[in-house]
């Protein structure tokens, strides 16, 4: 194996690593995205940002929606949406600035130890 | 107002101090979920324990000796005797309204599991897992879930009192008192017992013969296989060697089974979260 072919290894093993950890990250995003509410446990994504955006548009302060195991939960919708909406920004900055780092670290040590 | 807490099963044998590996978990729940947490063991093993973390220590009278398995410690497979504590129990003996039971060998690094508490779900459970570095399931638990009821982690379990949850433990107890019965007639390829096949035989039984009655926590099941072990501790992360690639589990819960791994690493654990 020459020179080249030898870095071009070291160059997949860093991508494997790489990706494992971009991976797990994205997985956690999700993990943090998802949360208890009046006994229901909710997936904070667009579609449920959508819904409660529309329902405060037209004014409603309670509604019943379901939660991802499709159980009826009442809500109040303001408080609500207030506090999925801060959460998902608060997640998303956290993962971006999370994503940053592992995208831009030069070694497989540096992916593994940074904030450390 | 209702009460809510962590609870683990612990107890020693030849090979393993577990409750010493349970006061890890203990003291990352409690730092990361910021509850009480409970001990249930035998007087005899939690005499010389040391840690004060527990809130409330349950002691059993006795315990079944259920079979010997081989499982990897310090690099070599060795046969242990495994003390089952009867983990179905946990409904009578807990002394919460809400339980988070977990696994001894289950350590909590992030606060999702908060998301539980007041769940309109009688119990919670994870159906699904990986591995640190894929994201695949491990092979074993593929194949129990080819054509058979969907393998229940009962490593981490949600839990609150009420009907719906005492029938699925009264259920789970006929099939663990019937094991052979239930193995063969769900097609379980395991010799020996496991309370995660019995906690998925229950399940499926009491939703009328079909899956899904148990819905899954909020956070993953991610299983760290022996021989996989410890390369770094900090405080919220763990990295993993896995034998292919290192992996850095941060924020992340984990089920370290190589548990050895945690009785090694304990100062450094307890120096971080005691």
């Amino acid at each position: 194996m020459n020179e080249e072919t030898t870095e071009l290894f070291k160059k997949a093993n860093y991508r494997q690593v790489q990706n494992n950890q971009l991976q797990l990250l994205k997985e956690l995003k999700d993990e943090r995205l998802t949360i208890g509410y009046n006994g229901g446990m909710f997936n904070i994504n667009p579609t449920l940002l959508n819904l409660l955006d529309l329902l405060e548009r037209k004014n409603y302060k309670n509604a019943v929606i379901d939660d991802r195991n499709e159980n009826p939960i009442e809500i109040e919708v303001e408080p609500f949406m207030k506090l999925i909406l801060d959460t998902y920004v608060q997640e998303q900055n956290r993962a971006q600035a999370e994503h940053k780092k592992i995208v831009t670290a030069r070694s497989v040590e540096e992916i593994l130890t940074y904030d450390d | 107002m209702t009460t809510k807490g962590v609870l683990i099963f612990a107890k020693n044998n030849e090979q393993f101090n577990y409750i010493k590996q349970a006061n890890v978990a203990a003291t990352m729940a409690k730092y990361f979920l910021d509850v009480p947490v409970s001990l249930i063991t035998l007087e005899t093993d939690y005499k010389d324990n040391t840690s004060d973390i527990w809130d409330k220590v349950i002691y059993l009278d006795d315990v079944e000796v259920v079979n010997g398995r081989g499982v990897i410690v310090n690099g070599k497979r060795e046969q242990i005797t495994w003390y089952n504590l009867d983990r179905l129990l946990a409904y009578d003996l807990s002394p919460y309204d809400e339980t988070i039971l977990i696994d001894g060998d289950y350590l909590i690094q992030n606060s999702v599991l908060s998301n539980v508490w007041g769940s309109v779900e009688p119990m919670l459970m994870n159906t699904a897992s990986r591995v640190p570095s894929k994201q695949q399931e491990h092979i074993y638990e593929k194949v129990i879930t080819d054509g058979y009821p969907s393998i229940h982690w009962f490593t981490v379990c949600y839990f609150r009192k009420c009907e719906q949850t005492e029938q699925w433990f009264t259920l789970a107890k006929e099939v663990k008192a019937n094991n052979d019965f239930y193995s063969t007639t769900f097609g379980s390829p395991y010799s020996f017992y496991r309370n995660d096949i019995t906690a998925a035989i229950a399940s499926h039984v009491i939703n009328g013969y079909t899956d899904g009655w148990i819905k899954p926590l909020p956070i993953r099941q991610i299983n760290s296989y022996a021989p996989e072990n410890i390369i770094d501790i900090n405080k919220g992360s763990v990295t993993i060697n896995t034998g292919t690639i290192p992996v850095r589990l941060k924020d992340t819960n984990v089920h370290l089974l190589n548990k050895i791994e945690i009785e090694n690493n304990y100062d450094k654990f307890m120096e971080l979260y005691g």
